[in-house]
């Protein structure tokens, strides 16, 4: 088709550009529009600020949790549904059989927060027209590895430098408790307070990831 | 103990900011400190943010929230805005500074009711009189929450923690290598959790609470008072435990009993459940006079 | 991208808790919503721009979740699942409020803000390097709410057009449009100099 008339001289103008623009501006125009891109200052600054800002808003993390009020009012009703025994928070944590796996789930969650937050800016800079929900792209099978810290404290060191030689220290305490109550559980498996020792231990670790995201 | 260095650490820099602000009063202008006055509701959350520098906030009896902020240098300003009924400030760094340049001081009046958010990296940080909620997250900074009766949760990196007169509320303290503190701290649920750092609690544990001490390598040294009503399991795994505290032995022992490991009982009515854990520290319970 | 979550997801660590919170256990409700409190909280208040108002929606998509946890088959990853179900407790909310379809609707009409902006053949300063987080989030706190939610849900969330038709109701073109409006009016919030917003917010 040729653009004749409707398009005056055939060149495409801003209106028009602009006009097409939300449906394109995510795969690409066609020719004539993407001719109108490198050749106009006004729509090509107007598409750099609308990268922008998508650019910006990936770097957005989840910054604040609820008030422990809801989750006290999610377990009342949760009571009186009868979904959950009304009991006294008794010492076993979690049953005895698959309990690494409640410990994964524990760390993980700090953990995997890093990882997004961590892949959103590789992302962002990288690209943005690279849509791929980077929340959906991370393993939850994963502990954080030697690497991991490696990079949390670097991360920390870029961010805070005043505050990377306490994750330093705090990190290898951690990582020190939970070699502890692992070593004592190898030699003793039913060792119930040493295994609420090691998940206790998991959830300080996530708490450092936790706040080294912030 | 790692605990208690860290705590003379901080407190020797609280003073050092002290003497440094001293000396800056008399070129530092008034012009310097900013003010802002928001009118907000009832329920108003006021969120703060600032790496660096102190930031101190108190209930007042008004339904306005005051904010005074010293920037320490023209690297750093103060953004403040209210949002419905949110405020937020935020240190915002105009270039990339470090801790003496980026340093904002914050004095903050808020009204009784309002929920309060405050994260520093290495600013104390005090915190009186709120009834609503009290989030407070920090890396090395010390924090103070005090005269509460709303919900109170406070985690740091290495910031010793300090909690004095807290009522009813849901209290939860952690730290992986800093000291926690608790003066009469009372409530629902009382969780503290430390990896190095040593918990001191003093108080009776009232109101028919669940209380959790637990560190891992950290001491737990209770003083409790002679009217105390509770249900205590004290239990370390490769630590010690000592008691002298008078408690009676427990009706139905709910956990085998090993000598110099754990202790368990009542006294009074045995109203308030308390669990002090340790991995490798030592426990202590006492009388307190 | 539900697929490869999938695989990935159903590894032992929240299966277990999922599966333990099936039978009433009060501890595994407490790590699932450990797990995802903060993401399902911030999701209801970005979208609601309301602390009280996204702590009620909070509490909701929780309950909903574990009244429905026994139908959870793991057909996608649990969190798809979850944020998915909060998405809609909140569309539900909103829409019960009657607010985003107002904005929904007049998306495919011809309108003023659809055509060539005001300053068209100028050029004015550059967003690039002046937005910081606070700025931001302060901006689309003051989108209109239906701008508000398409914003949220595709560039903060990251559900593509298809999904958010779905959810919305409405068609993909027009989440298309609807989303391309919120960024302009968010470069539009973000443009004026820090002095000048603040003499417009006073
Ligand atoms: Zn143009």
């Amino acid at each position: 088709m040729i653009g004749l008339g409707k398009r005056g001289e055939g060149v495409m103008n801003c209106a028009e550009f602009q006009k097409v623009l939300p449906y394109i501006i995510e795969t690409g125009g066609n020719t004539e529009e993407e001719r109108h891109l490198r050749e106009c200052l006004v729509c090509s600054d107007l598409v750099e600020d609308l990268k922008y800002i998508v650019e910006q808003a990936k770097l957005l993390v989840p910054m604040e949790d609820p008030s422990p009020r809801v989750w006290e009012e999610i377990k009342a009703s949760l009571e009186r549904e009868g979904r959950i025994k009304r009991a006294r928070l008794k010492g076993r944590l979690l049953g005895p059989i698959p309990w690494i796996g409640a410990l994964g789930a524990i760390i993980l969650v700090a953990f995997a927060a890093f990882l997004v937050e961590r892949g959103r800016q590789q992302q962002a800079s990288a690209s943005v027209e690279n849509t791929t929900p980077p929340l959906q792209t991370i393993s939850l099978n994963t502990v954080p590895t030697e690497q991991d810290d490696e990079q949390l404290l670097q991360q920390v060191a870029a961010s805070r430098p005043s505050s990377a030689s306490a994750y330093q220290s705090n990190l290898d305490q951690v990582n020190a408790s939970i070699a502890d109550a692992k070593r004592t559980l190898e030699q003793n498996p039913d060792d119930e307070d040493a295994r609420q020792s090691l998940i206790r231990a998991y959830q300080q670790k996530a708490l450092l990831y936790e706040l080294a995201a912030q | 103990m790692a605990g208690r260095q860290k705590m003379s650490n901080t407190s020797r820099s609280v003073t050092l900011g002290l003497l440094a602000a001293l000396a800056l009063a008399a070129t530092a202008s008034a012009a310097d400190k900013k003010e802002f006055r928001y009118t907000v509701a009832r329920g108003a959350t006021i969120s703060v943010v600032n790496d660096y520098g102190s930031v101190r906030l108190r209930a007042s009896g008004v339904s306005q929230v005051v904010v005074s902020a010293t920037p320490s240098s023209s690297k750093v300003e103060v953004d403040a805005a209210q949002n419905g009924n949110r405020v937020e400030v935020r240190t915002h760094f105009l270039r990339k500074t470090g801790e003496n340049d980026g340093r904002v001081e914050y004095d903050l009046q808020v009204p009784a009711d309002a929920n309060v958010m405050i994260r520093t990296a290495s600013g104390p940080v005090q915190v009186r009189g709120v009834g609503g909620d009290v989030s407070v997250d920090a890396d090395t900074g010390q924090v103070d929450v005090r005269d509460s009766n709303g919900h109170v949760r406070v985690r740091t990196v290495g910031g010793p923690i300090t909690l004095n007169n807290l009522k009813d509320g849901f209290v939860e303290a952690t730290s992986v290598g800093g000291p926690v503190m608790l003066n009469n701290v009372a409530g629902r649920v009382v969780s503290v959790n430390t990896t190095g750092g040593a918990i001191v609690y003093s108080g009776d544990f009232g109101g028919g609470g669940q209380y959790s001490l637990t560190s891992h390598s950290g001491n737990i040294d209770v003083s409790l008072s002679a009217s105390a009503s509770v249900d205590l399991t004290a239990r370390t795994v490769t630590g010690t435990v000592e008691n002298d505290f008078p408690l009676q032995a427990p009706v139905h022992p709910i956990m085998a009993l090993s000598q110099g490991k754990s202790f368990a009982g009542t006294s009074n009515a045995g109203a308030s459940a308390v669990r002090l854990r340790t991995f490798s520290g030592r426990i202590r319970v006492k009388k307190s006079h | 991208m539900t697929q490869q979550k999938k695989t990935i997801a159903s590894g032992l660590s929240e299966a277990d808790a999922i599966e333990r919170a099936k039978q009433g256990d009060a501890e595994s409700f407490a790590g699932l919503y450990a797990l995802h409190k903060r993401r399902v909280y911030s999701l209801c208040l970005r979208m609601t721009g309301n602390t009280a108002e996204a702590e009620d929606l909070t509490q909701e998509a929780f309950l909903q979740l574990y009244r429905k946890i026994v139908t959870f088959r793991g057909e996608s990853a649990f969190s798809t699942w979850l944020h998915r179900l909060a998405v809609n407790v909140v569309l539900m909310r909103l829409r019960k409020k009657g607010l985003p379809e107002v904005s929904l609707e007049e998306s495919l009409e011809p309108q003023q803000e659809d055509g060539p902006r005001k300053d068209i053949g100028a050029r004015d300063n550059m967003l690039a390097g002046s937005i910081d987080r606070l700025n931001l989030e302060r901006a689309i706190e003051s989108l209109p709410p239906g701008y508000r939610i398409i914003f949220v849900l595709h560039d903060i969330e990251g559900y593509e057009h298809n999904e958010i038709a779905e959810m919305m109701g409405c068609s993909i073109g027009n989440s298309k449009s609807q989303l391309h409006k919120a960024r302009m009016k968010l470069r539009d919030l973000l443009k004026p100099s820090r002095a000048e917003r603040a003499a417009k917010r006073a």
